[in-house]
C-alpha cells in the first residue's frame, strides 16, 4: 500500500523563556491510505504538534513531511493553503465553525475557497454530506443553535467537503459526551473505509479499539506504534 | 448571494454600534474633503471666468490730455484689442447723518458699448439716466454692515433682503473731490467682478456717465486710459506700454503712471486659492483621521475572529482569500458611507462655493458637474477604507494557522515596571486604567496621536481666531489717534491753524505723502508706490519693524517698506539700494527695514528727509491724524461730523475720513466667512478624532472581555468597570491633549503666517488662545468619557458567564 503521509526525521521545537522546548522529537512515520490511526498520549506529549505538522498548520523545525508524495515542508504559504484545502481535511476539538454562517454555508464556504468541486455541484454535495452525517435538517441554522455533537458532525462534513485524501482531527471527541463521541468515531472509521487516511488525536484510552492503528506519544517521542490486534499495546 | 459576501455582511451587522460609529466617522471625513473637492471643482475657473468676462485691461494709465484723437491712435496700435478713457473720481457716499464711505466713481463714456473693463447690469435702469448713478452690487451689503441706509433694494440681487420693494430712484448724497456735494438718484446696481469686493475694501464703487461727471465737476478731472492687449505676455505688455507712452508723449499728454495689472487674474484670486488650500488640507487631514476608525474597527473584528482566520486557512483559504473577506467588508462600508454622504457633499460643496462667491463677489457659473466626477468621488470613498485597512488585515491574516488557532485575544500585560512604579500610588481603578492604556502600545500611540491631531487642528482654528483679533488690536495700538483725514489738496499753514482750533481734539498731527516710482519693474502691478512722510516725533503712529531700523530725523535716503511691498519686489533685503523718481527728482533710496502694517504697499521715510528731497513746505501735508480729547464727551461719529463741518467752513476739501478702528473691521470682514468655515471643519476634525479614540477604547475593551468579566465575577460593579475604562480613556485623552498643546503653537504660528500672507498679504500677529486650551481640555475629557461609555455599557450588559467564557 502506498504511503499517504510520511514523516522523515520531522521534529518541532520552540524557543521559550526557559530555553528550548522539544514539542516533537525527530520521528520517522508513514501512514497508509485507508488507515484510521489513533494518536494517544497525555497533554504535552506532542499529539497536536504531530497533527499540525501533517496538516501543514505548523512548520517542522527539521526533517520532512510528505502528503501523497508531496513534500509540504518545502511549500510556500499559498501553495500549502491550496494543497491543504484540496487534500487535507481538518477537524478541531472546538469545531471552529464560522459563527456567522449557517451550517450549509459553512460547507459551501470551504468549497468556494478551494474551488475543487465544480460550482454547480457544491449545493448538492453540501446536502449529501449533511444528510450522511444526519444534520441535514439543521442546514439553515447557525452553528450556535446546534448541540456539540451536531456541530462536530458538521465540522467533519466540512472537512470532507473538498473530498480530501487525509483527515486530521485533534481531540474531536474531547468536547462531546460518550454517545456523541461514539458517533463521531464511527464517522472517522467510515472515512477510512473510503480509502482516506484518518489521523485522530485523543487522550481517551477507552476509544482505542476504534482505530486500525494506535500511535502512543510521550514527551514528544513515539513510545509505541501498533496495529489494533496488538493486544499488549492496547492494554499498555 | 455569494457565501463570502454573506459572511462579510453578517460580520458587519454583528457589530452594529461599532460599525455605525465607523460609518459616521468615515462619512464625516468624506463629507469634509468631498465638500472642498466639489467646491474646488465647482469654482474651478469660475472666479477667473467672472473676471475675464469683464475683459480686464492689461495696461492702466492715469494721465492728463487724453483726447479722442490720441485714443484712436492708441486703438490703432499693433496688439491693441480695445482702449477706453475711464477716469475715476475719489468721492464719498453719505450713509447716514455725518457718516460716509469712500466711493470710487468710474466715469464711463458709453455704457452701451463697453469693450474693456465691462460691467454687467444687475438691477434697475441701465444705462443710468443722466444725473443718476449706478453702484456695484456689493456696495449694498457694505452699507448695511456699516449701519447706513441701504439704497434701493434689488430683488434677487446680491445680498438683497427678500421681499423688499424695488425703490430705484432713492437719492444718494455724494461728496466730490472738489469738496462739493451733489444729490444723485440711484439708477440701480451693476455687477463688476473686476473689482475687489466692497465689503473687503470698505469702499463703494459707483458709475456715472461723462456728461453727469462733467456737470458735477466743471473744473474737470483727470483721464485714465485702459487698454486691452491681444497678447498678455509680460514682454508684450511692456512693449505695449512703451508704444502707448510714445503716443501719449507725441500727443502732448502727461502720464502719471503705467500700471500693468496681473493678466486675467482676479485681484482676490489668491485669497480663494489660499482658503481652499487650507480647507482642503484640513479636510484631507480629517479624512485621513477616519482611517484610524477603520483600523480600529478592523482590529476589533480581527481580534475577535483570529481563530476563525486560522480555521479559514486550515480548511484551505489562502491569505489573499481571507484578506478579501475583510477588505470586502471595508469596501462595502466605504461604498455605503460614500453613497450616504454624497447628497450632503454636493449640497455643502455648492454651499461652500456659494459662500466663497458671496465673500469675493462673483457668480457661480458651474451649476452641474459630470456624473463621472461623482462616480470618481464615490469610488475613492469606497476604496479608501480598503487602503486604510490593508496593512492590519494583511498582518492579521498572515498570522500562521497554529498561532491563530491558539490565540485567545487579549495581549498579556507588558512589562512596564517603570509605569507600574509611577502609578503605584494611584487609586486601584485609576492604576488599572493607566496601565491598560499601555497594554497595546501601538494602539495607545495611534489613539493618542489621532486625538492629538484633531485637537491641534481645533487649537489652530482657535489660535487663528485669536490671532485675527490680536492683529486688529495690534493694528489699533499702532495708531494712537481716532480719525485719519485724507485731504483733497495739501494743507496750507493757515488751514492748519484753523484745524488746530477744533475744540474737541488734541493738537493734530500732519503727515505728508507723495509718490515714488521705482525704476525697476515689479513682478506685478505698478512701479508707483505711496511715499509716506512720517514726522520724527510722531505720536500718532508706533512703527513695528520686522527687520531693520526706522530712519533717523533728516534721513533723505533711508526708507522702510511695508510688508505688502515685498510681494511686488520679493528679492528686496535690508541694505539694498534702489533708484526711484520722486516729485520729478531721481533719488537713490536705501532700504532700512520692513514695517509690519496692514494696508496697501507703501514706502515710509522721515518727514524732514521727504521735505528735503521734494522741496515741500514744512507745514504742508495731505494726511491729518486727529485724536479726541479725553474730556470731550462725544462719540467718534459725532466728532467726525463736527470735524467735517469744521473743514467745510474753512473750504478744505476732504477726500476721506476713516476711524482708526476701521482696520479691525476690514480685517474681520476679510475673514468672517473663513472663521466660520474653519470653526466648522475644526469641530468636525475633533469629533472624528474622538470617534477614533472611542473605537480604540472599544477594541481594548473587546480584547479584555474575559478579564473584565472576571473582575465582575469577583465583585466589581458596573460603575467600577466604567471607572477603569474611563480612566484609560481619559488618560489617553490627556496624553493626546498634552501633545496637542505642545504642537499647536509652532504649527499655528507657521500656518498663521502662511494664511495671513496668502489671504491679506500680511502675516497675522500671532496669539495663543487661552480659551482654546481650556476648551480643548474640557472637550477632550468629555469626549474621552463618552468614548468609554459605549463599550462599557455593552460589556456591562453581557452576563458574567458569557464574558468569562469569551474567547
Amino acid at each position: 500500500m502506498s504511503a499517504s503521509v510520511e514523516l522523515a526525521g520531522a521534529c518541532r521545537s520552540y524557543e521559550t523563556a526557559a530555553g528550548r522546548f522539544e514539542a516533537l522529537c525527530p520521528v520517522d512515520l508513514r501512514f497508509d491510505a485507508g488507515q484510521c490511526v489513533g494518536i494517544l498520549g497525555p497533554s504535552g506529549s506532542g499529539k497536536s504538534t504531530l497533527l499540525n505538522l501533517v496538516s501543514g498548520i505548523d512548520r517542522a523545525s527539521g526533517g520532512r513531511v510528505a502528503v501523497e508524495g508531496r513534500d509540504i515542508t518545502a511549500m510556500g504559504e499559498s501553495e500549502l493553503a491550496a494543497f491543504r484545502g484540496e487534500r487535507i481535511g481538518v477537524v478541531f476539538q472546538f469545531f471552529q465553525l464560522i459563527a456567522t454562517l449557517t451550517v450549509a454555508e459553512n460547507l459551501r464556504l470551504a468549497m468556494d475557497l478551494v474551488g475543487r468541486i465544480p460550482r454547480r455541484d457544491r449545493d448538492r454535495r453540501s446536502r449529501e454530506l449533511l444528510a450522511r452525517f444526519d444534520v441535514e435538517r439543521h442546514r439553515g441554522k447557525l452553528p450556535a443553535a446546534l448541540s456539540g455533537g451536531e456541530q462536530q458532525r458538521v465540522a467533519i462534513a466540512r472537512a470532507l467537503a473538498n473530498d480530501p485524501a487525509v483527515i486530521v482531527a485533534d481531540e474531536p471527541t474531547g468536547n462531546l459526551d460518550g454517545a456523541n463521541g461514539a458517533v463521531v468515531d464511527g464517522l472517522f472509521s467510515d472515512c477510512a473505509s473510503e480509502g482516506r487516511t484518518v489521523l485522530v488525536a485523543t487522550h481517551d484510552r477507552s476509544r482505542l479499539d476504534r482505530f486500525d492503528r494506535v500511535l502512543q506519544l510521550e514527551e514528544g517521542s513515539v513510545r509505541s506504534d501498533s496495529a489494533r490486534d496488538d493486544t499488549a499495546l492496547v492494554e499498555a | 448571494m455569494d457565501v463570502r459576501w454573506k459572511k462579510i455582511w453578517r460580520d458587519l451587522t454583528l457589530r452594529k454600534a461599532r460599525v455605525a460609529i465607523t460609518l459616521l466617522g468615515l462619512a464625516i471625513g468624506l463629507w469634509g474633503i468631498g465638500s472642498v473637492i466639489v467646491a474646488q471643482r465647482v469654482l474651478g475657473d469660475d472666479l477667473t471666468t467672472n473676471f475675464t468676462r469683464t475683459v480686464p485691461p492689461h495696461l492702466v494709465v492715469p494721465m492728463r490730455g487724453l483726447d479722442n484723437g490720441m485714443l484712436e491712435r492708441i486703438k490703432a496700435l499693433d496688439g491693441v484689442v480695445a482702449a477706453e478713457n475711464r477716469p475715476i473720481l475719489g468721492a464719498r457716499l453719505a450713509i447716514g447723518a455725518e457718516r460716509h464711505l469712500p466711493l470710487i466713481l468710474f466715469v464711463v463714456d458709453d455704457f452701451a458699448a463697453l469693450d474693456v473693463a465691462k460691467v454687467f447690469p444687475d438691477y434697475g435702469t441701465y444705462p443710468p439716466p443722466p444725473g443718476s448713478v449706478l453702484i456695484e452690487r456689493d456696495g449694498r451689503p457694505l452699507i448695511r454692515i456699516m449701519g447706513g441706509n441701504v439704497p434701493s433694494a434689488a430683488p434677487g440681487g446680491h445680498g438683497a433682503p427678500q421681499g423688499e420693494p424695488a425703490a430705484r430712484g432713492d437719492d444718494l448724497q455724494l461728496s466730490l473731490p472738489d469738496g462739493s456735494t451733489v444729490i444723485a438718484p440711484l439708477a440701480g446696481t451693476v455687477f463688476d467682478p473686476g473689482q475687489a469686493p466692497s465689503r473687503m475694501e470698505m469702499m463703494v464703487y459707483g458709475y456715472v456717465d461723462r456728461a453727469t461727471a462733467s456737470g458735477w465737476l466743471p473744473g474737470g478731472f483727470g483721464d485714465r486710459l485702459i487698454v486691452r492687449a491681444r497678447d498678455d505676455g509680460f514682454e508684450s505688455r511692456l512693449a505695449l506700454r512703451d508704444a502707448v507712452a510714445a503716443v501719449i508723449a507725441d500727443g502732448g499728454g502727461e502720464a502719471f503712471d503705467f500700471i500693468l495689472p496681473a493678466p486675467d487674474e482676479h485681484p482676490h484670486q489668491f485669497q480663494m486659492n489660499t482658503i481652499l488650500t487650507l480647507l482642503l488640507g484640513m479636510g484631507t487631514l480629517g479624512f485621513l483621521l477616519s482611517a484610524v476608525l477603520i483600523t480600529n474597527l478592523v482590529t476589533v473584528m480581527l481580534t475577535n475572529q483570529i481563530r476563525e482566520i486560522g480555521t479559514l486557512k486550515a480548511i484551505g483559504g489562502s491569505v489573499a482569500q481571507v484578506m478579501a473577506l475583510y477588505l470586502g467588508g471595508m469596501l462595502l462600508l466605504g461604498l455605503v458611507a460614500s453613497l450616504l454622504v454624497l447628497p450632503l457633499v454636493v449640497r455643502s460643496g455648492y454651499g461652500l462655493a456659494w459662500g466663497m462667491s458671496m465673500m469675493l463677489n462673483f457668480e457661480v457659473l458651474t451649476t452641474t458637474l459630470p456624473i463621472g466626477f461623482y462616480a470618481i468621488l464615490v469610488g475613492l470613498g469606497a476604496l479608501f477604507p480598503v487602503v486604510a485597512a490593508f496593512v492590519p488585515v494583511r498582518r492579521w491574516c498572515s498570522v500562521p494557522v497554529r498561532a491563530a488557532l491558539d490565540n485567545h485575544g487579549a495581549a498579556p500585560p507588558m512589562d512596564h515596571s517603570a509605569i507600574a512604579r509611577l502609578t503605584a500610588s494611584l487609586p486601584l481603578t485609576l492604576r488599572l486604567g493607566v496601565r491598560n492604556a499601555f497594554r497595546v502600545p501601538r494602539r495607545f500611540v495611534l489613539s493618542a496621536l489621532t486625538l492629538a491631531v484633531g485637537t491641534v487642528v481645533f487649537l489652530f482654528a482657535m489660535n487663528l481666531r485669536a490671532s485675527l483679533l490680536n492683529t486688529a488690536e495690534v493694528e489699533d495700538e499702532r495708531w494712537n489717534h481716532d480719525l485719519t483725514v485724507r485731504l483733497a489738496e495739501r494743507m496750507t499753514p493757515a488751514e492748519l491753524a484753523w484745524i488746530e482750533g477744533f475744540p474737541w481734539a488734541e493738537p493734530v498731527e500732519l503727515w505728508d505723502a507723495g509718490a515714488a516710482e521705482l525704476l525697476e519693474t515689479p513682478v506685478h502691478g505698478s512701479a508707483r508706490f505711496g511715499l509716506v512722510a512720517v514726522p520724527a516725533d510722531t505720536r500718532a503712529f508706533v512703527p513695528k519693524l520686522t527687520a531693520g531700523t526706522w530712519p533717523g530725523a533728516g534721513d533723505t535716503v533711508g526708507v522702510v517698506a511695508s510688508h505688502r511691498f515685498t510681494s511686488h519686489y520679493p528679492g528686496l533685503a535690508v541694505g539694498d539700494r534702489f533708484e526711484a523718481e520722486v516729485a520729478g527728482q531721481q533719488v537713490t533710496f536705501e532700504l532700512r527695514g520692513f514695517l509690519k502694517l496692514f494696508g496697501a504697499a507703501a514706502l515710509y521715510m522721515d518727514a524732514e528727509g521727504f521735505r528735503e528731497i521734494t522741496g515741500a513746505d514744512g507745514v504742508a501735508g495731505r494726511m491729518l491724524y486727529v485724536t479726541r480729547k479725553p474730556e470731550a464727551e462725544l462719540g467718534l461719529f459725532e466728532m467726525q461730523g463736527l470735524l467735517e463741518s469744521h473743514f467745510e467752513l474753512a473750504g478744505i476739501g476732504v477726500s476721506g475720513v476713516m476711524m482708526s478702528q476701521m482696520a479691525t473691521r476690514i480685517i474681520r470682514n476679510h475673514l468672517l466667512v473663513i472663521e466660520v468655515m474653519l470653526g466648522v471643519v475644526a469641530f468636525l476634525m475633533l469629533l472624528v478624532s474622538a470617534l477614533g479614540l472611542a473605537t480604540g477604547i472599544s477594541a481594548s475593551v473587546v480584547e479584555r472581555t474575559r478579564e473584565l468579566g472576571v473582575l465582575r465575577a469577583i465583585g466589581a460593579r458596573p460603575g467600577a468597570v466604567y471607572r477603569i475604562v474611563g480612566a484609560e480613556a481619559v488618560f489617553v485623552g490627556l496624553c493626546a491633549w498634552l501633545v496637542a498643546v505642545l504642537l499647536a503653537t509652532p504649527v499655528s504660528r507657521r500656518l498663521n503666517d502662511w494664511f495671513g500672507t496668502g489671504v491679506v498679504e500680511y502675516p497675522f500677529d500671532y496669539a495663543t488662545s487661552l480659551l482654546g486650551i481650556i476648551l480643548s481640555l474640557a472637550v477632550v475629557v468629555v469626549l474621552s468619557l463618552l468614548a468609554a461609555a459605549g463599550p462599557v455599557r455593552a460589556i456591562n450588559r453581557q452576563v458574567v458567564r458569557e464574558a468569562v467564557a469569551y474567547e
